[in-house]
């Protein structure tokens, strides 16, 4: 049984089969794409937060494009070969469309990457500060741990429970009968047991032998109150809280949300000569703006670019530093960094002045939500191309000898879709890198 | 596709063309931003406009040429009209909801 | 025997020059390739109606739970019904047997899904359009048979997924078929260990799945209809059925990818803690979120009803398709407007992607947009209603044969009719405003779908069940189908168009009694005889009383599915055997099939000599009063005939 026209066009429409399929997809591609764009347009007009721009790194999205478009052409080279029947060749100029694929991938990576070490830190007020959070530096720490309460539907919190940094964690029951807290146990307690006088699916409470130190990630914490720290699933510690502030590295200030961007929480923390240097470098700029545009009107506070230059600094090198610890309030002496490895100064932040904070993530902003779905989507449409392109070129050897134009065509519809990745990217250039 | 050797041949110089082009062209976007700002300092509308031109037309030249989209079947160029109308459709309309909210006269703060 | 004909031409035939895709040679393939992991359209067909009818039972279910809730909130679920539901889902979500809230949302939001994404579509566009399409266009399959096969079991492991999160230690979704955010986002999300491990997840995990198998099944009917119709298949003799199923592969093609990207953008939301779709400040459970904010629900909103339109017109034509087979051949007349129904619904399809917002008239947009929708809304009926009318007018003059599938038929012009025009006024955001999430647009959607499109459903199983086991389908049980069917579709659903203008929301789960002032509106006082029947000791019978009548329909209609369901097994085996391969005297092309049809469909490749509803024309005898597409013309000649020995089929 034979399909017709898989390799041969049919008269009327000129057109095989696979050519049909390819565009068909394609349409559909277009339209997934369009719905992001949309989704981009609609984030970006409604934003309640100026939108960033310039915060992605312009030369390597350049090369990024030149890559795929020279990968474009590499593709559709491939195919002519295949038409004219030099194998060769198709050979060589799919692998440099794999190898720009892959490029392109590796450039990816390191961008992510960045993106991904890098933190932002919302205060209470507005202001933001970015930087440098070492892991670890996100950390809540309760002593004196006595008891733990949980759902055990929802399982053992071992967010909590396995994160010991003090003491032996010996459990009891509300008998006082020392328990091995494992999966069975927390079965049983979540079945219920009348021996234990449990209802099922009910919470648990149990008490430790000794106080514990215990560790945790301060985004799982709700609040703290007197009957001890609530986490967010409505686990219940008691406890002091020990520890509870973030320590960053500072790269960047952007004070234009705060409601005074010249005085803040972000320039308290980094203290007074940051301050001044900020001040200086924001009026400098605001006084600049109005002699370029004193003839045209425009309104310095309307314009975002202006805001963004004059309120947004890049913080430098190391002869600049300060250290601020615990509360707002009285400059703090502008202590030289200890050791000058770190050439950004170093902030704590206490908990209660943090509004919000993340690494460069989808979690930070619907900025880098629409830009990592964006790319990322596009990203994993490239991998599949090139593993389609690759497919073909690694297994493509015995379809050519039986039947080289079978095999041109599939390389022509995978071109296409090659052909439509490169399309994306065009315009997720201009858009995400340079709008 | 039934082209011959020599239609080949012929394409490949285009391709080689148009391939330079787009370099080209690439170089003129990043300039375009750097060194061009239109209407208001920053980012306004025309700049956004020149920007969205200019990679409509690098977009043009991989679809018709690289794509064959310039000798193509009317087949072909029937879907994708349809689903350049619905994609401009979703993309202009849910901006229009968006813009044109409800407003109730007489009432200064909703 | 042409059969052999085609095993005696050499498979690698030099002389094609490979010009066609090749496929194994089906009797040698070990059982689980053949049935399971089969690449032939007419299995695939089967494997998708069986799957898509065991998620109708699921969705059947649950919806028979929720009427308990509607009509007997303080009581305790029956004892069958009971213990399913702690079988499956354990004992949290049942309140000293009675259904929660919770339970109830879940259920609720399952319903709309599984019926919707995994029981009307496949079975009205995966099923019927693999199983019928290629052969009534001539075809040996489908254009990609290994892509039809992935789509299958895409669509299949979605399913999966769906029904498992009913297991998850937090249930199912809960947040309605719409999964709007940000209820969508937030819910089984901040009290949770493991974001990933819950329904919600799972639900947008399943969609991606079931969207993906949507899009390739789309790819591979729509370059089937283009590029593999018979020789002499034109496109104005196509039957109805395949330019339905064309339209319908168009609409899933282009407009179910923006849902998936609104499915990948809640997904982030959930995994990553993006805010796609919440805005800046949302407080949920007493907790301020630790989110960024920033997003905009409506966003959410558009994409969904983007894809959520043309998806009802997906669900809706697959039966008009089968109607329109179906009506001709029992009424021995030609389909009446064929060229203005291929019209009709080419517009259809390009409208129904603008009028998504008329789901949206209350998120507060302004008068400009919504008038736009009221318009594209309002001129969209006109195609439905050319459609429905060519269906009606072309009854006329029949001689009308009223077998099962046409009892079916005959019904869905009313029932569907119905549905349509209690449409119509939801169409006008003035009327929206009182009418919106009431169970007036329930109501509304259930006629379509219900008595609507299943029914046409119906009609096609009973009709192409001959065609696929050589086995006529009960008469006898047919008609115990049909008129229960028909009777208590109308006693479900009828009242609740009175109960939407009354004002009763959706998605209540005690059915209306929080609405009291409304729900205790009297119909009939405490001494009608009609309160008399329903009501003890003299009390009036109010609209909550309905919900009652309203469930005991439901309970009725399920009862009412099991004389069918036993047809279907029994008939295999002992269904009147049907000695022709063209049973009902039909005009199109898979009638000339042997019966089942072998592996390539043809023995002789099939010409076609005119249009697709000959019936009773000029030409035919009371003795044979049709012409079959394939039939050569009575005065043709032998040189224009393929040759009878030709292996079928060629490249031309």
């Amino acid at each position: 049984m034979e399909i017709p026209y898989t390799v041969t066009a049919r008269p009327d429409t000129g057109l095989y089969n696979a050519k049909v399929g390819i565009w068909l997809f394609l349409a559909s591609e277009v339209m997934l794409f369009g719905g992001l764009f949309s989704g981009y347009i609609f984030l970006r007009i409604g934003a309640d937060y100026p939108w960033p721009e310039g915060v992605l790194n312009n030369l390597l999205g350049f090369i990024n494009t030149l890559v795929l478009i020279a990968s474009s052409v590499t593709v559709v080279m491939a195919w002519a070969s295949l038409k004219m029947r030099q194998w060769n060749r198709y050979v060589l100029y799919m692998s440099i469309t794999l190898l720009c694929a892959a490029t392109f991938m590796v450039i990816k990576a390191f961008e992510y990457t960045d993106k991904l070490t890098h933190y932002g830190l919302h205060f209470s007020d507005g202001s933001i500060v970015e930087g440098y959070i070492d892991t670890g530096a996100d950390f809540v720490v309760l002593k004196d741990v006595t008891s733990v309460r949980f759902d055990t539907t929802k399982g053992a919190p071992n967010y909590v429970l396995r994160n010991v940094l003090e003491g032996e964690p010996v459990f009891l029951n509300k008998d006082g009968v020392e328990i091995n807290l494992n999966r069975s146990y927390l079965r049983t307690l979540a079945r219920g047991s009348e021996r234990l006088g449990i209802a099922p699916a009910g919470s648990v409470e149990l008490t430790l032998r000794e106080p514990i130190t215990i560790g945790s990630r301060a985004s799982r914490l709700m609040n703290h109150s007197d009957e001890g720290m609530t986490f967010r699933d409505g686990t219940v510690v008691n406890g002091t809280l020990e520890r509870d502030h973030v320590t960053m590295r500072v790269d960047r200030i952007d004070t234009r949300m705060a409601e005074d961007p010249t005085d803040n929480m972000a320039l308290q923390y980094l203290g007074d000569t940051i301050t001044e240097r900020f001040r200086r470098h924001a009026q400098f700029h605001i006084d600049d703006f109005n002699e370029r545009y004193a003839d045209r009107g425009f309104d310095p506070m309307e314009n975002a670019e202006l805001l963004r230059t004059a309120y947004r600094l890049k913080l430098p090198a190391p002869d600049l530093d300060t250290v601020k610890r615990g509360r707002l309030g009285g400059s703090s002496g502008d202590d030289a960094l200890a050791d000058g490895k770190d050439k950004y100064p170093q902030i704590q932040v206490e908990r209660e002045d943090v509004r919000f904070y993340s690494n460069f993530s989808p979690a930070y902003s619907t900025y880098y939500a629409i830009y990592f779905t964006l790319t990322g989507l596009h990203g994993l449409h490239v991998i599949c191309g090139a593993l389609v392109l690759g497919y073909f070129m690694v297994f493509g050897k015995k379809m050519y000898q039986r039947n080289p134009e079978h095999l041109a065509n599939r390389v022509e519809v995978g071109g296409l879709f090659w052909h439509f990745v490169d399309l994306v990217w065009i315009f997720l250039f201009p858009v995400l890198y340079l709008m | 596709m039934a082209d011959s050797p020599e239609e080949i041949q012929k394409s490949v110089r285009t391709y080689m063309k148009v391939f330079a082009a787009l370099i080209v062209l690439t170089i003129l976007t990043w300039s375009a931003a750097i060194f061009i700002d239109l209407g208001e300092p920053g980012l306004a509308k025309e700049d956004v406009a020149l920007g969205l031109l200019i990679a409509t037309i690098k977009a043009s030249l991989v679809a018709l040429v690289f794509m064959h989209l310039n000798h193509e079947r009317p087949l072909i160029y029937k879907i994708l009209v349809f689903t350049t109308i619905f994609v401009v459709s979703l993309v202009a309309l849910i901006y229009l909801a968006d813009s044109d909210p409800l407003v109730f006269f007489g009432i200064e703060d909703l | 025997m042409a059969g052999t004909a085609t095993t005696a031409a050499p498979d690698h035939a030099d002389t094609h020059a490979g010009d066609h895709g090749h496929d194994h040679h089906e009797h040698h393939l070990p059982w689980w390739q053949k049935y399971l992991f089969s690449t032939d359209h007419k299995t695939i067909g089967i494997q998708y109606a069986l799957a898509s009818m065991v998620f109708l039972l699921v969705g059947f279910f649950l919806m028979m739970v929720m009427r308990w809730s509607i009509a007997y909130p303080d009581r305790a679920l029956p004892e069958a019904m009971a213990w399913l539901v702690e079988f499956f889902l354990g004992d949290r979500w049942l309140e000293e047997g009675r259904v929660t809230s919770s339970l109830y949302n879940m259920f609720g939001a399952m319903h709309g899904t599984i019926m919707v994404f995994l029981g009307v579509v496949p079975l009205g566009f995966a099923a019927f359009g693999n199983f019928v399409m290629p052969l009534q266009i001539g075809a040996p399959d489908m254009a990609f048979p290994k892509l039809n096969m992935w789509s299958f079991w895409l669509f299949l492991i979605g399913g999966t997924i769906m029904m498992a999160s009913f297991f998850l230690p937090t249930g199912a979704a809960q947040a309605g078929w719409t999964n709007y955010s940000p209820l969508a986002t937030t819910l089984q999300f901040v009290d949770v260990h493991d974001v990933f491990m819950t329904g919600q997840t799972w639900w947008l995990i399943a969609m991606v799945f079931v969207i993906s198998s949507s899009l390739l099944g789309s790819v591979n009917v729509i370059t089937t209809i283009i590029n593999l119709r018979a020789r002499g298949m034109t496109w104005m003799r196509m039957p109805f059925f395949c330019w339905g199923m064309l339209v319908i592969a168009f609409l899933l093609l282009l407009a179910f990818p923006p849902l998936e990207v609104a499915a990948i953008m809640q997904l982030s939301d959930r995994l990553f803690g993006s805010s796609f779709f919440l805005p800046t400040g949302l407080v949920e459970g007493n907790q301020h979120l630790n989110i960024s904010g920033g997003g905009n629900p409506l966003l959410y909103q558009h994409l969904f009803w983007f894809l959520g339109h043309p998806e009802v017109y997906v669900l809706l034509l697959p039966a008009f398709c089968i109607i329109a087979e179906i009506i001709p051949c029992y009424t021995r007349r030609p389909l009446w407007g064929y060229k203005s129904m291929v019209y009709a619904v080419l517009v259809l399809g390009f409208l129904s992607f603008i009028v998504w917002a008329h789901h949206m008239y209350l998120t507060g947009m302004g008068t400009r947009v919504a008038t736009f929708f009221q318009i594209t809304t309002v001129l969209i009926s006109i195609p439905s209603v050319i459609l429905l009318t060519c269906l009606m007018i072309s009854l006329w003059g029949g001689s009308i044969r009223f077998t099962s599938a046409m009892l079916f038929a005959f019904a869905f012009l009313p029932m569907f009719g119905i549905g349509g025009l209690t449409g119509l006024p939801l169409a006008f955001s003035l009327i929206d405003l009182q009418l919106h999430d009431t169970y007036y647009v329930i109501g509304h959607f259930h006629y379509v779908v219900a008595p609507g499109i299943l029914f046409g459903l119906f009609a096609g199983i009973y009709h192409w069940y001959p065609k696929i086991t050589g086995r006529f389908m009960s008469e006898r049980l047919g008609r115990w189908h049909f008129w229960p069917n028909l009777i208590f579709m109308n006693v479900l659903f009828l009242p609740m168009f009175w109960q939407g203008m009354a004002g009763f929301h959706r998605r209540w789960y005690d059915g209306g009694a929080y609405f009291s002032q409304t729900a205790n509106k009297e119909l009939f006082s405490g001494d009608h005889w009609i309160s008399g029947i329903f009501k003890a000791d003299g009390a009036a019978l109010t609209m909550l009383d309905l919900n009652v009548l309203m469930s005991w329909g439901a309970w009725l209609l399920a009862i009412a599915q099991i004389p069918f369901i036993i047809n279907i097994f029994w008939s295999i085996r002992h269904g009147k055997k049907c000695h022709s391969d063209n049973p009902w005297d039909a005009t199109t092309l898979e009638w000339t099939t042997p019966t089942p049809p072998p592996h390539g469909n043809f023995l002789k490749e099939p010409v076609v000599y005119r249009s697709a509803y000959d019936y009773s024309v000029p030409g035919t005898t009371p003795a044979k009063d049709f012409l079959g597409q394939g039939e050569p013309p009575a005065d043709a000649t032998a040189a224009t005939q393929p040759s009878p020995d030709q292996p079928a089929p060629a490249g031309h």
